[in-house]
């Protein structure tokens, strides 16, 4: 942003405001904050504190950043004056005259979201509210341990242990599936075989005609006549 | 240029807008219908947060087009931008089209999700839908849109699993991330993901959100500001609600499944260089063999035309077809060209094939 525009009063206000506030905090502030706490809840306090500086560095952080993304803003509402009088001709209504200043915003606001100081302002803000969230919580361990509330770490530790065991069922509902297919596709197999297997001739079976029981009594049988021995002639 | 002139309609404006703000406000307290997904769908399948729609076919089941057509969404936004209302709804023009549209929702995510990553969302949930959707319709094979981060897990998907799929179709899809065009991409780029996950255990939706407004400022504010011209017409009133409604409807992204996505396939870009792993499973796009349409927006800023074409060349498939159209990111469902010229171009695709 080397090549900005001369800044305007506002601007310059805001720089200073925000660079005197910064200088107090350090100077005043900032230094008491990072005193090493003692006593029983020196770790307590430790982490409180540092969740207070941490809240102040958000606090700067958003300032600068307002600050800065307001600039592209600034710059067009002083260039707006050149352009109308450059392209006056092309305006003849209030809406192309509204549309001509949203176009150039448009395009100041792109290049400053593309640049390299854009991306950066953008990602040290994302940075300090990550910095700020963890010390946050970090203050609050202490506190949700002393009333046996769980904090988030380890809720954390149970989502852990619940996502190895949806892992797990997952991979054992797969290996059933498998093992249900398998075991359909020998089925069909088994029938395909016992279908397709020729049929065995039929075997003639001598069957009893008589049903032997113990009050059944047995039939005498016909029996052929023979020489009897006693008429032999001599 | 007349100033006068000008200054003149400035005053009129101004004159009209207490009326104009009144019959807004009575439009609003009116109960005016801004209701969202109308079109008739079942439920057929249910797995932790997510669930598959199947929307009720306009046409009698003996003229529906076979195979079915799976819809899967991002994880960014809601699926409702795809059935705004009657007459903007892309789900209802495919069905008019004689489709059988299936659509993955994946729901809201709870803190307790946290560690559900990439191989969780593609080899678990994604996977167990695409069966679920074969099983009834007894399909071997289904044909599978992507829209948006929808799209990208379904290119990784259909490399993974290639014999589930007949056709790819991929709307507004990313996979080339190594650009300076998206502005989001180069603040993803930038970012810690890994901090993310530890800290935060998620991207918040709201997050998102306005990392999605701080993108296009000034179309933020032209937003409301057209918003004030036209909020005492009740057809533009429900038509602004309903984009609102899904516009700050933003589910939450897992942690790991964001760091993962961000971290490897933003950051890395390993899925357009087939280095991207799930599971130790490569992701090699050369053997997506199945016909690919690969539909983007020419005035895309979150999916911009140059991170969309390459997955063209990417992958194995002989038969690709490439379709630049004159929309932005959302204009592809929402428009009126959508209704008129890029469903009916997607559904005779898909038909030919």
């Amino acid at each position: 942003m080397s090549d900005r525009p001369k800044k305007n009063m506002l601007t310059q206000f805001a720089e200073q405001a925000s660079k005197q506030y910064t200088d107090f905090y350090h100077e005043f502030l900032g230094k008491y904050m990072g005193m090493p706490p003692l006593g029983i809840g020196r770790e307590t306090m430790g982490e409180s504190m540092a969740a207070g500086e941490a809240y102040q560095k958000l606090a700067m952080a958003v300032g600068e950043f307002i600050q800065h993304f307001s600039v592209p803003l600034t710059e067009t509402l002083a260039s707006f004056q050149a352009i109308i009088a450059d392209k006056g001709d092309q305006i003849d209504s209030a809406e192309a005259l509204y549309s001509m200043f949203m176009q150039n915003l448009d395009q100041k606001y792109e290049a400053y979201l593309h640049s390299k100081e854009g991306v950066q302002e953008v990602v040290d803000l994302i940075d300090q509210y990550l910095e700020f969230k963890q010390r946050l919580d970090n203050a609050m361990i202490p506190w949700m341990d002393f009333y046996n509330i769980p904090s988030k770490r380890d809720m954390q530790e149970v989502y852990r242990k619940l996502h190895q065991l949806k892992r797990i069922n997952r991979e054992l509902e797969k290996t059933v599936q498998e093992q249900h297919r398998d075991l359909q596709r020998l089925t069909e197999r088994i029938v395909t075989l016992e279908t397709s297997a020729p049929k065995p001739k039929p075997v003639r079976k001598k069957v009893a005609t008589t049903v032997r029981t113990k009050t059944t009594k047995r039939r005498p049988v016909a029996r052929k006549k023979t020489a009897s021995k006693g008429s032999r002639k001599a | 240029m007349d100033f006068n002139k000008i200054i003149k309609e400035i005053e009129k404006d101004l004159a009209r807008l207490p009326d104009r703000v009144r019959k807004g406000v009575d439009l609003l307290s009116s109960g005016i219908d801004y209701t969202v997904a109308t079109t008739p769908a079942d439920i057929i399948y249910t797995e932790d947060n997510l669930r598959v729609l199947h929307y009720k076919p306009v046409k009698d089941s003996n003229y529906l087009h076979r195979p079915p057509v799976l819809i899967v969404y991002a994880l960014i936004n809601r699926y409702i931008m795809l059935d705004l209302q009657p007459g903007r709804s892309f789900v209802q023009n495919l069905l008019n089209e004689g489709l059988d549209v299936f659509l993955l929702d994946w729901g809201r995510p709870t803190a307790s999700d946290m560690y559900l990553d990439l191989d969780d969302y593609l080899n678990g949930y994604l996977d167990n839908v695409v069966e679920s959707v074969r099983l009834r319709t007894h399909s071997e094979q289904i044909n599978l849109m992507g829209i948006c981060m929808g799209g990208t897990f379904s290119v990784i998907y259909t490399a993974l699993h290639p014999e589930k799929i007949k056709n790819l179709i991929t709307l507004a899809t990313p996979v080339a991330f190594d650009v300076e065009d998206a502005t989001l991409f180069l603040w993803a780029r930038h970012m810690d993901v890994e901090k993310i996950q530890t800290v935060l255990g998620k991207l918040p939706g709201d997050l998102a959100n306005i990392l999605y407004l701080l993108i296009v400022p000034v179309d933020t504010i032209n937003k409301y500001v057209n918003f004030l011209n036209g909020m005492d017409d009740p057809k533009f009133m429900s038509t602004f609600l309903r984009m609102e409604k899904w516009i700050f409807d933003s589910p939450d992204m897992t942690g790991a499944v964001f760091r993962q996505f961000i971290g490897e396939v933003v950051q890395k870009n390993l899925l357009i260089k087939n280095l991207l792993q799930i599971e130790g499973q490569l992701v090699d796009l050369s053997k997506i063999r199945c016909p690919l349409l690969n539909v983007y927006g020419k005035n895309d800023y979150l999916a911009p035309p140059v991170t969309s074409k390459p997955l063209a060349q990417a992958v194995g498939s002989k038969d690709t077809t490439t379709k630049g159209v004159d929309t932005g990111h959302v204009g592809i469902f929402v428009g009126s060209m959508s209704y008129k010229t890029i469903c009916p171009d997607i559904v005779t695709w898909i038909k030919k094939r």
